[in-house]
C-alpha cells in the first residue's frame, strides 16, 4: 500500500513537472542580444570576408549565437526597425532590432555613420551560385542579425 | 533642323532607357504569416525580406531566409525552423513573379493602385503557382506594396503532427508590407 503511494506520489511529481517545463518553455521568449555577450567582434566587411572564405564553417560557429560588428550605416528603415550596415561591394548586414531598443537608440544612427551592432546570427545569403535566384537584382552577400542592440563596449 | 530632330531622338531613347532601368528595392521588407486556429497564435514576421520591383514588365520578386522569421516564443521558433521548416536544408523562400495590372499603376502619380500578382512561390523546398491581390501605393519616390494571401501546407510539404493539429491550421494567411525606394541601375 505504501509503495503504491509512493509510485502514485513519483508519478504526479514528474507529470506536475513536465507541465511546468511545457508551460515555462511555450511561454519563454526568444534570447536577445541584449541578454548575453558577443561571442566575436568583428568589422562588417570581415564578417562578409569570413563567410565568403567558408561559409559553411563560420555559419555553423556563428549560428544562433551572439555575435557583434562595427560598420557604417547605409540604409535605415524606422517602420520596420532595421539597420543595413555596409559590408563593402555589394554586401552588407542586416540588423533587425525590435521597437523598443530601436527607438531607444535612435539618435546614434545616422546614415553614414559608424554604429556598434550586436545580433544573434542567423544565416546569410548570396555566397552560392544557386542564391543567385532573383534575375532582376543579384543576390548580395548578406548576413542576418536578429534582435539587436548596441553593442556599448 | 535635322540637328535639333536628331537630339530630341537622341534625348527620348536616352530617357526610357533610363527608365527601364529604374527599379523599385528594399533589404527590409515585412513578411508575416498566421497559422493559428484560436487555440493559441501561431504568428511570426519578417523584416529582412529582400524585394525588387521592375515598374516597367511589373515583374516582381522577393526573397527572404526562413530563419529571418521572429516569433513571440523561442519553443515554437525552434520547432517551426527544425520540425516544419527545416531551414537548415532550405534556409531561403522566394517568389517570382508579375503584377499583372502593371499598366494601371502610374509611377509618376500619387496614388494607391490595386493590383493583382500572379507567379510562382517556393517555400520548403516546393514551388507553386499563387495568385493574390493588394495594393501599390505611389508617394513620390517611395513605393509600398501590401498584399495578403493564403497557403496550404500540404500544397508545400508542410508536416503537421496530430498532436499539434487543434493549435495549427492546415493553412497559412501571409501578409506582406514592403516599403521600396528608387534603385538606379
Amino acid at each position: 500500500m505504501k509503495k503504491n503511494k509512493v509510485i502514485l506520489y513519483t508519478a504526479l511529481s514528474i507529470v506536475l513537472l513536465s507541465a511546468v517545463f511545457v508551460f515555462y518553455k511555450l511561454k519563454q521568449k526568444p534570447a536577445t542580444s541584449k541578454d548575453s555577450e558577443a561571442i566575436a567582434e568583428l568589422s562588417a566587411s570581415e564578417l562578409i570576408m569570413g563567410l565568403d572564405t567558408s561559409q559553411l564553417r563560420l555559419s555553423k560557429v556563428y549560428m544562433d549565437k551572439n555575435i557583434a560588428i562595427k560598420g557604417i550605416i547605409k540604409e535605415m528603415n524606422e517602420k520596420t526597425y532595421n539597420l543595413i550596415i555596409d559590408a563593402g561591394k555589394d554586401a552588407y548586414i542586416n540588423c533587425s532590432f525590435d521597437s523598443t531598443q530601436f527607438t531607444q537608440y535612435k539618435s546614434a544612427f545616422v546614415l553614414g555613420k559608424e554604429a556598434n551592432i550586436k545580433g544573434i546570427y542567423y544565416g546569410c545569403d548570396g555566397f552560392e551560385k544557386t542564391d543567385d535566384l532573383m534575375e532582376l537584382m543579384p543576390v548580395e552577400k548578406s548576413a542576418l542579425l536578429k534582435t539587436c542592440c548596441i553593442n556599448k563596449k | 533642323m535635322k540637328k535639333v530632330l536628331f537630339l530630341s531622338i537622341a534625348c527620348i531613347s536616352l530617357s526610357t532607357a533610363f527608365a527601364q532601368t529604374k527599379y523599385f528595392t528594399t533589404k527590409s521588407g515585412y513578411t508575416s504569416f498566421d497559422a493559428g486556429t484560436g487555440v493559441e497564435d501561431i504568428t511570426a514576421i519578417n523584416k529582412s525580406t529582400v524585394t525588387v520591383i521592375d515598374p516597367t514588365s511589373g515583374a516582381i520578386q522577393f526573397s527572404m531566409l526562413i530563419k529571418g522569421f521572429e516569433f513571440k516564443s523561442q519553443l515554437m521558433q525552434d520547432h517551426f525552423n527544425e520540425n516544419y521548416m527545416e531551414s537548415e536544408k532550405f534556409p531561403k523562400s522566394t517568389f517570382k513573379g508579375n503584377i499583372t495590372n502593371i499598366k494601371k499603376v502610374n509611377f509618376a502619380k500619387d496614388g494607391t493602385y490595386p493590383v493583382t500578382v500572379k507567379g510562382a512561390l517556393e517555400v520548403h523546398g516546393v514551388k507553386n503557382e499563387v495568385e493574390a491581390t493588394g495594393t501599390i501605393k505611389v508617394s513620390g519616390e517611395t513605393v509600398i506594396a501590401t498584399a495578403d494571401f493564403s497557403i496550404l501546407l500540404a500544397d508545400y510539404k508542410i508536416p503537421v503532427p496530430s498532436v499539434v493539429g487543434e493549435k495549427l491550421s492546415k493553412s497559412a494567411k501571409i501578409k506582406v508590407n514592403c516599403t521600396y525606394s528608387v534603385l538606379n541601375k
